[in-house]
């Protein structure tokens, strides 16, 4: 996912959201790397959303008060820009057209 | 009476999962926690765990960690012990506010935070000789 989003930014998107819906385990290394993402995206001028419908994944997000930076969606559909997209598998991002 | 299952692990973080799948299978075994409490113990478990892989390669330990879990009708209760150097538990930093730039530069110092927040009741032991961390997990919560 790091590498993802590193490569997101540099090509220019500015508005990402990491896909973790199909995500079933998250830990605070996990949390640190989506940490370690929103700064990245943050310094270059951009902002970064989660969707992550699964309450499990969010508590874990909401323990350590990340839901107070991040914004936490329960689908893409919720999203009101067209943002790139980082899956959790980490291995495809879609530009902002 | 308890069901008791013992494991150590080589100190690489590549053995996180492998404790995090036994205790979750002991635990089911014991027909006593909710499937949610599960998985808020495979969290918690795997967060005690990463720490103490952490605090033997910090200290170039080849020593195993130990991971014990008690299954009980009453309680799932876990210890993970390592031979770390330690740390002074109270002496931990206090995590940036949420909106404050510094929290951006935070990547690490989640884990104990989460394991007490979803533990029934924890406890953290250190010494010069190594911790001991002890997660309960109750039945009914």
């Amino acid at each position: 996912m790091r590498q993802a989003v590193v490569t997101a930014v540099a090509e220019g998107s500015r508005l990402l959201a990491l896909d973790l819906s199909e995500l079933d385990f998250v830990d605070s290394f996990g949390l640190g790397a989506v940490v370690g993402a929103l700064k990245r995206v943050r310094q270059r001028g951009g902002e970064l959303a989660l969707v992550c419908p699964s309450s499990r994944i969010r508590r874990v997000f909401e323990i350590c008060d990340l839901d107070r930076i991040l914004a936490l969606h329960d689908s893409m559909d919720t999203l009101s820009e067209l943002p790139a997209v980082v899956s959790d598998g980490a291995t495809s991002t879609r530009r902002q057209p | 009476m308890s069901d008791i299952v013992e494991i150590e692990i080589p100190a690489r973080a590549d053995y996180v999962s492998l404790v995090r799948l036994v205790v979750a299978a002991a635990a089911e075994l014991a027909p006593s926690l909710e499937p949610s409490r599960i998985d808020d113990l495979r969290v918690a478990v795997s967060e005690a765990t990463t720490n103490a892989i952490q605090a033997h390669i910090r200290s170039g330990s080849t020593r195993p960690v130990k991971v014990c879990c008690r299954c009980s009708n009453g309680s799932v209760v876990v210890t993970v012990r390592d031979e770390g150097p330690g740390f002074e538990v109270d002496a931990l930093p206090e995590m940036p506010p949420p909106e404050s730039e510094a929290r951006l530069g935070r990547e690490s110092g989640m884990g104990i935070s989460i394991m007490r927040a979803l533990a029934d009741q924890s406890s953290i032991d250190s010494s010069s000789e190594g911790t001991e961390v002890r997660l309960a997990f109750l039945v009914g919560r």
